[in-house]
C-alpha cells in the first residue's frame, strides 16, 4: 500500500490513478452484495412504493427488517454485535441501491443505518454496544438521530436542550425539543444531544419509551412523504446515566464526525436515485411518440439524457473514490489497533471530500430529477409518473446533513486550515505559482486523450491555487466573512474533484484495454471538462475582481487565461452517442 | 430411405393436438426426402386412437399392451430404442411436449443419434435435413443442420402449424411389443388434476389477462374493475401465476389452459410462445404493453404501446360510459 | 443426501435488442446482462431446501466463462458447498447433448443421490440437457418437476408439470436426475454473511483434460448437428396500433371495442 492520500491534496497536483478506487475494482463480494441489495429493492421494496408513500402501517419497518435478515442494514456494525462489519465500499453499494425506490425508503433506511446507529458503533462503550447494536443490526429496533432544534439548525451548537443530573444521580433529566427528526414516529432508540447544566454539550442514547419522551404529529413535507419526520419533546425525560454517549462535554465530536459519514453516504444515495431517473426517463422517452417518432430520438432529448448520464458517471466515480480513500485510511487505522473513535478521526481527514460528495452529488441529482420531469413534459408534473416524486424527494438532499451552503464553506475553510497547520503544501504551491504559470505560455496540450484532458485539469488546479492563494493573502483570517468567495472556491474545487474522478477512472479502465465502456467513459469525461473550463474561468475572474485591483488584478487575469486556455471540441456528437448507449439498455450503462 | 416415424401423443385416452399438427409437417418433409410418413402409437387399448390417426391417410403402427396404460418415459425409451433397430426410420419425430422432452434426449444419448429439440420448421435439401428453432426470447432463429445419420431425432413445437384435413388411404398395423415385462424404474402414481377454481377460463367469452407487468397483487383491483365493466373473467400468464397474483387454474399457456374467447385483452404480457400457444384461439386480441418490441404485438389485432396503469383506468371509465 | 446442481450463465434478452455477429452463428452479447438461468435458480433453491430438510452436500457444476464466478458464488452463498466451473473452448456448447456429456464426465466416478438442473435454459430453450445427462450417468430421471418429496431417503416422489395444468406423479429410486420447473419454490436472496462464507468455499476451475474428458467426444466434430446459421426473424404484426396520449388511447380502444360489438 502506497502512502495514504491526504484529504484535499488532490487540488495541489496530479493524482496517480492507481491510488484511486473505482467501481471497476469491485471484487466478487462487492458484486454479489450489489446484486442482493439491488434485487431486494426491485422485488421487495419497489412494489410497495405507494404504500410507503402513504405511510401504511408497518410497511417501511417490515421492509427494513427483511433487509436486516439479509445483513443489509448492519454493514457498519461489528460482527460481535450482530453486524456484518463490511468495508466502506460495501456500505456505499448498499446505500446506493437503497435509494433506487424513492427518497422515502432511502431516508428511513439512511437515518437508521447511518446517523442513528453509527454514533453507538463509533462512540458507544462496551455495554451500550451490547445493549443496542444487535437490535439495530437486525432491524428489530429502529434508530433516529435528534440534533436539530427550532433555534439550532446549521448552528447546531446553539442547543437549548438541557440535561440535569437527578438527585439520586441515576438519571439525567432532559428538557427541550428536537425538530425534523427522521424516523421519530417509529424509532425505539434516539441518539440526541443536550447541554449538561446548560453548558457541556453531550450526546445521549434515549429509549423512545422512556418517561417524559413524546413525539409530535408528522410534519407535512414537500417530498420524502413516506418517511417519518416529527419533533421529539423531552419533558423531564429520564435518561439513565449509563446512556450518556462518549464523554461529557464532547458531544460535538460525536455530532460533527457522524455528519461527515452521513455526507459521504448521501452522495451514494444520489447515485442510486439518479440511475433510477435515467432508467424511467429513457424508457418513457423511447415510447412517447410525438411528431410520429419517439421523443427519445430528438437530439435535444438525447442531449438531456446524455447530461444526466455524464453527471451520474462522475457522481459514481467520485463517491467510490471517496469510499476507497476512507476505506484505505480505516484499514490502516484498524491495522494499528486504534480505538473506534480514531476511526472517526480518520474520516475527519477527508472532511473536504465528504462535503464535496454531499454538495456536488445532491446538486447533480437535483438537476437530473429536474430534467427527468422535463422529459416527461406535462406528465412529469403529474403524480402518476415517478418523475414528479423524484423531483420533490431530491430537494431535501441539498438541505439535510448540513445545508449545501454550510458544506461549501467547509471545503475551502478546511483546506486553508490544513494549509495553516502545514498538513498540505498549499502555501508552497502559492509561492511556486510563477513557476507553474510560466511554461503554460508556450505549452501545447497533448494531442492524445485522455492526456489532453489531464493537462487541462492540471491547469485548472493551478487556477484554484491562483485564486484561492490571492484571496487567502488578501483577506487572511477574515476570509471567513467572504462567503461568496468561499462558496465559489468550493464550486471550483468540487468541479475539479468530480471531473478528475471521472478522468482517473477512464485511465484505469483504459489500462485494462480499450472497451466499449472505456470509450463511453472517456466521452463523458471530455464533455464535462470542455463545458467546465469556461465556467471555471469565469468563476476565477469573479473572485479576483472581488479581491484585487489594478496591476495585480490584470496579472491575475492573464494567469487565469493561461490556466483556462483550451481548444474547443464538439460535444453534441458524443452526447448523442452517450444517449444511444443509454437507450440500448434503457438504463445507465456502466452498471454491472 | 427409411420412413418418417411420427409418435402420436395421447393422454387419458385423448390424442394431443401436436399429434395432428405433425401430420401437416411430416408429409412435406416426406416429399422432400422421398420417404413415407408412418404414425406410431404406444399405449393400451389403442384401437380408437389408431383409427383417428389413420384418418390422416397414413399407416399407423400400434404397440398396444396393458404395460403402456400410462405414459412412462422409461418404457417409451425402451420401445423406441427397439423400434429404431427394427424399422430403421429416417426420422423419428415427437411433440416438443412434457412427454417428448422426457425421453427423447435420453434416447438420443442411448442410440448415439442426433437430436434437434423444439423445431418450428423443417427442410430437407441437398441431402441435408435442417431444422429451424428459436432462441433468445424468440428474437433469433437458428438453423440446425443434421450430420448424416441412420435416424434423425426431432421434437416439434406444439401450436406451430394447423392440423391438416383428414384424407383417405390410412391403415392400422399392430406390432408386437418389444417390451415383455415391466422393467421400468419409474412408477406411475397418478395424475393430480389442476385445482378447479370458481371460473373455467376455457369457457370464457371475454378474458382480461395480466402478466409480469402487473407488478404486484395490490394492482389487481384495477383489473377487476375493468373485467367487471365488460363482464370478463381474469386470467394470467405464467409470471402472474408463479408470483401468486392469479390462481394457477387461470394460467393461459402451454402449462396452463388453452382458451378461445371472442375477446382477449393481454396487459403487461410480453407474449412468449408458451403463452401465445394458449391464447391463439382467441378471435380478437388486444395487447397493452410498454415494450414496443414485445412479441405479443405480433398476434394482436389492436395494440397499445404504453404503461397499462396509465391506460386501464380511463379505458374502464370510457367502457362503462359507452355501455351505459 | 449428496447432490449436484447444474447451472447456466445466460443473457437476459427479454428487453434487449438481439443482433447477429458477422460470423452468422453468434450474437453480439456485449450489451447483454448475464445471470443465472431462471429455472436453474429454482433448482439451486430446491437443492438447498432438500439439504436443509435432510442434511446433505451440494456441488455446483457450471460450464462458462470467468465472469460467471459471481453467479456460482451466489449459489454457494445460498447454501451450496462447493463448485466446479468448467471452461474449455473446445466444447460444442450449442449442442445440449455435448453439454450433457461434459457434465456427465464431471460427475462420473463420484457418488450422488440427486442431480438437479433447470428444465430449460432461457437462452436456447432446448429442454434437453438434464434428461440427456441422466442417460450419460446411467441413472433415473424425472423432468419438469414442480414438486419433490424425498421418501425414506431412498426414493423420490416427483410431480411433473404437464400441459394444461395437470400434474403427473411418479416415484423413482435414487440416484436420480431431476429437471426443475420454475415456480417450484421461492428462491431466496443470498445474505451478506452467506456471500462472505461463499468466498471461502472451493470453486475449482477445470478444463476437459482436468476432468479426464476426451475433447474429441464433445467438440463440434463430435456433435451430430451443426449450428449453421442464426438470423433475426421478421416479426410481422398486423395489429392496428392505437396512438395518442394514454387517455386518448384508452378512449379510442373503448370505442373500437364497443362499436365492434366485442364487449
Amino acid at each position: 500500500m502506497s502512502e495514504l492520500i491526504k484529504g484535499g491534496a488532490f487540488l495541489l497536483g496530479p493524482v496517480d490513478e492507481n491510488t484511486v478506487f473505482t467501481p471497476e475494482d469491485f471484487d466478487d463480494v462487492h458484486l454479489m452484495i450489489k446484486k442482493t441489495s439491488y434485487d431486494f429493492m426491485v422485488n421487495k421494496v419497489e412494489p410497495r412504493i405507494d404504500e410507503i408513500e402513504e405511510k401504511a402501517e408497518g410497511v417501511t419497518l417490515d421492509l427494513i427488517r427483511q433487509a436486516g435478515e439479509l445483513g443489509l442494514i448492519g454493514s457498519d456494525i461489528p460482527e460481535e454485535y450482530g453486524g456484518e462489519e463490511a468495508d466502506k465500499i460495501t456500505t456505499m453499494i448498499i446505500t446506493e441501491n437503497a435509494s433506487i425506490c424513492g427518497g422515502s425508503y432511502a431516508t428511513s433506511f439512511g437515518a437508521h443505518t447511518g446517523i442513528g446507529t453509527l454514533p453507538i458503533v463509533y462512540f458507544g462503550n462496551e455495554e451500550q454496544k451490547k445493549k443496542y447494536l444487535p437490535g439495530l443490526a437486525s432491524g428489530e429496533k429502529i434508530a433516529a438521530y435528534a440534533l436539530t432544534e427550532p433555534e439550532a439548525g446549521s448552528d447546531a451548537l446553539n442547543c437549548k436542550t438541557k440535561a440535569v443530573l437527578s438527585d439520586d444521580k441515576n438519571y439525567y433529566i432532559l428538557n427541550g425539543a428536537k425538530q425534523y427528526i427522521t424516523n421519530a414516529a417509529w424509532a425505539e432508540v434516539i441518539v440526541t444531544y443536550a447541554k449538561i447544566d446548560g453548558e457541556r454539550f453531550t450526546a445521549f442514547i434515549v429509549d423512545a419509551d422512556s418517561e417524559g419522551v413524546s413525539i409530535d404529529p408528522e410534519e407535512k413535507k414537500m417530498g420524502i412523504k413516506g418517511s417519518s419526520t416529527c419533533s421529539v419533546i423531552f419533558d423531564n425525560a429520564k435518561v439513565p446515566v449509563e446512556n450518556m454517549l462518549w464523554e461529557e462535554g464532547k458531544g460535538h465530536q460525536v455530532a460533527f464526525n457522524i455528519l461527515n459519514i452521513g455526507r459521504f453516504k448521501l452522495g451514494a444515495g444520489c447515485v442510486g436515485g439518479s440511475k433510477k431517473v435515467i432508467e424511467f426517463s429513457s424508457a418513457y422517452a423511447l415510447q412517447r411518440i410525438q411528431f410520429k417518432q419517439p421523443i427519445a430520438q430528438f437530439n435535444i432529448i438525447k442531449n438531456k439524457v446524455a447530461n444526466m448520464t455524464i453527471l451520474t458517471y462522475l457522481m459514481e466515480s467520485l463517491v467510490y473514490r471517496v469510499a476507497g480513500m476512507i476505506e484505505d485510511k480505516l484499514s490502516a487505522v484498524k491495522a494499528s489497533g486504534a480505538a473506534a473513535s480514531d476511526i472517526v478521526q480518520a474520516i475527519q481527514e477527508y472532511a473536504i471530500e465528504c462535503s464535496i460528495s454531499k454538495v456536488w452529488c445532491s446538486e447533480a441529482m437535483d438537476y437530473i430529477a429536474d430534467e427527468g420531469v422535463q422529459i416527461f413534459g406535462g406528465y412529469g408534473y403529474g403524480q402518476e409518473y415517478p418523475a414528479e416524486r423524484s423531483y420533490r424527494d431530491s430537494r431535501i438532499n441539498r438541505i439535510f446533513e448540513g445545508t449545501n451552503e454550510v458544506n461549501r464553506m467547509i471545503i475551502p475553510g478546511t483546506l486553508l486550515g490544513k494549509a495553516m497547520k502545514q498538513e498540505i503544501p498549499f502555501m508552497e504551491a502559492v509561492m511556486n505559482l510563477g513557476a507553474a504559470l510560466k511554461p503554460l505560455k508556450d505549452a501545447e496540450a497533448p494531442a492524445e486523450s485522455p492526456a489532453r484532458e489531464e493537462f487541462y485539469l492540471q491547469n485548472l488546479k493551478t487556477l484554484f491555487t491562483l485564486v484561492a492563494g490571492n484571496a487567502a493573502q488578501k483577506f487572511g483570517a477574515d476570509i471567513k466573512n467572504e462567503q461568496e468567495i468561499l462558496c465559489r472556491l468550493a464550486d471550483i474545487a468540487m468541479d475539479i474533484f468530480a471531473a478528475e474522478s471521472g478522468l482517473l477512472r477512464v485511465k484505469k479502465m483504459m489500462a485494462n484495454g480499450e472497451s466499449e465502456a472505456s470509450k463511453m467513459a472517456l466521452k463523458m469525461t471530455q464533455c464535462y471538462i470542455y463545458e467546465m473550463i469556461p465556467r471555471l474561468e469565469a468563476w476565477g475572474k469573479e473572485i479576483i475582481a472581488a479581491t484585487l485591483e489594478g496591476e495585480a488584478a490584470s496579472k491575475a487575469y492573464s494567469g487565469i487565461r493561461l490556466c483556462c486556455n483550451f481548444e474547443p471540441a464538439d460535444i453534441y456528437g458524443p452526447k448523442r452517442e452517450i444517449a444511444d448507449a443509454v437507450y440500448a439498455g434503457k438504463k445507465y450503462f456502466l452498471d454491472r | 430411405m427409411g420412413n418418417i416415424l411420427v409418435l402420436a401423443e395421447h393422454r387419458q385416452g385423448v390424442l394431443r393436438d401436436v399429434s395432428f399438427e405433425m401430420m401437416a409437417v411430416a408429409p412435406k418433409l416426406a416429399d422432400q426426402m422421398g420417404a413415407e410418413v408412418v404414425a406410431l402409437l404406444i399405449g393400451s387399448e389403442m384401437d380408437g386412437l389408431a383409427q383417428k390417426m389413420a384418418a390422416y391417410g397414413v399407416k399407423v403402427l400400434v404397440v398396444d399392451d396393458p404395460l403402456f396404460k400410462d405414459f412412462n418415459a422409461d418404457k417409451y425409451q425402451k420401445v423406441l430404442s427397439a423400434l429404431i433397430d427394427d424399422l430403421k426410420p429416417a426420422v423419428l419425430m415427437t411433440g416438443h411436449t412434457a412427454q417428448g422432452v422426457d425421453f427423447m434426449p435420453a434416447l438420443a444419448v442411448e442410440k448415439k443419434l442426433p437430436l434437434v429439440a423444439d423445431a418450428v420448421s423443417l427442410e430437407f435439401a441437398g441431402g441435408v435435413l435442417k431444422a429451424t428453432r428459436q432462441l433468445y426470447s424468440g428474437k433469433a432463429n437458428a438453423v440446425m443442420a443434421f450430420k448424416p445419420a441412420e435416424t434423425y431425432l426431432l421434437t416439434f413445437r406444439e401450436g406451430t402449424v394447423e392440423a391438416p384435413d383428414a384424407s383417405a388411404g390410412g391403415s392400422v398395423e399392430k406390432l408386437d411389443s418389444p417390451l415383455k415385462e415391466d422393467l421400468s424404474y419409474r412408477k406411475f402414481v397418478g395424475y393430480v388434476e389442476a385445482e378447479v377454481g370458481d371460473v373455467d377460463i376455457t369457457q370464457s367469452e371475454i378474458l382480461v389477462a395480466v402478466g409480469r407487468g402487473l407488478k404486484e397483487d395490490k394492482n389487481l383491483p384495477l383489473i377487476e374493475e375493468l373485467a367487471k365493466a365488460i363482464k370478463a373473467d381474469i386470467a394470467g400468464s405464467r409470471a402472474a401465476t408463479d408470483a401468486g397474483w392469479i390462481p394457477h387454474d387461470r394460467q393461459v399457456g402451454t402449462s396452463g389452459k388453452a382458451v378461445k374467447p371472442k375477446l382477449y385483452i393481454a396487459m403487461g404480457i410480453s407474449g412468449a410462445f408458451q403463452h401465445v400457444a394458449g391464447m391463439k384461439g382467441a378471435k380478437t386480441v388486444v395487447a397493452i404493453n410498454k415494450d414496443p418490441e414485445a412479441p405479443i404485438f405480433a398476434v394482436a389485432d389492436y395494440a397499445i404501446v404504453d404503461d397499462m396503469f396509465k391506460v386501464v383506468p380511463k379505458l374502464t371509465e370510457k367502457l362503462k360510459e359507452l355501455k351505459g | 443426501m449428496k447432490m449436484f446442481v447444474c447451472i447456466k450463465y445466460v443473457p437476459d434478452t427479454s428487453e434487449a435488442e438481439v443482433k447477429v455477429n458477422p460470423d452468422g452463428v453468434s450474437v453480439d452479447s456485449s450489451r447483454f446482462s448475464f445471470d443465472i438461468n431462471d429455472a436453474d435458480n429454482y433448482a439451486v433453491e430446491e437443492s438447498v431446501l432438500i439439504k436443509e430438510a435432510n442434511e446433505g452436500d451440494i456441488t455446483v457444476l457450471s460450464i462458462g466463462p470467468k465472469q460467471s464466478d459471481v453467479m456460482i458464488r451466489m449459489a454457494m452463498a445460498k447454501g451450496c458447498d462447493r463448485a466446479v466451473r468448467i471452461e474449455d473452448e473446445r466444447i460444442a456448447g450449442y449442442d445440449p447433448l455435448m453439454v450433457a456429456k461434459v457434465l456427465g464426465g464431471a460427475v462420473k466416478g463420484q457418488e450422488f443421490d440427486l442431480v438437479l438442473t433447470g428444465c430449460m435454459a432461457s437462452d436456447d430453450w432446448h429442454m434437453t440437457t438434464g434428461v440427456a445427462l441422466a442417460e450419460e450417468l446411467g441413472v433415473n430421471h424425472v423432468s419438469m418437476v414442480k414438486k419433490v418429496e424425498i421418501l425414506d431417503g431412498k426414493k423420490v416422489k416427483a410431480y411433473r408439470e404437464l400441459e394444461g395444468g395437470l400434474m403427473e406423479v411418479v416415484e423413482v429410486e435414487l440416484p436420480v436426475v431431476l429437471t426443475i420447473q420454475t415456480g417450484i419454490n421461492e428462491p431466496r436472496y443470498a445474505p451478506i454473511r452467506g456471500i462472505r462464507e461463499a468466498q471461502k468455499k472451493e470453486l475449482k476451475v477445470a478444463n476437459l483434460d482436468d476432468l479426464g474428458i476426451d475433447a474429441a467426444e464433445v467438440n463440434a466434430d463430435a456433435s451430430l448437428v451443426v449450428l449453421e446459421q442464426l438470423y433475426i426473424p421478421q416479426v410481422e404484426s398486423s395489429a392496428e396500433f392505437i396512438e395518442g396520449e394514454p387517455d386518448v388511447k384508452a378512449e379510442k380502444l373503448a370505442s373500437i371495442l364497443v362499436k365492434g360489438g366485442l364487449v
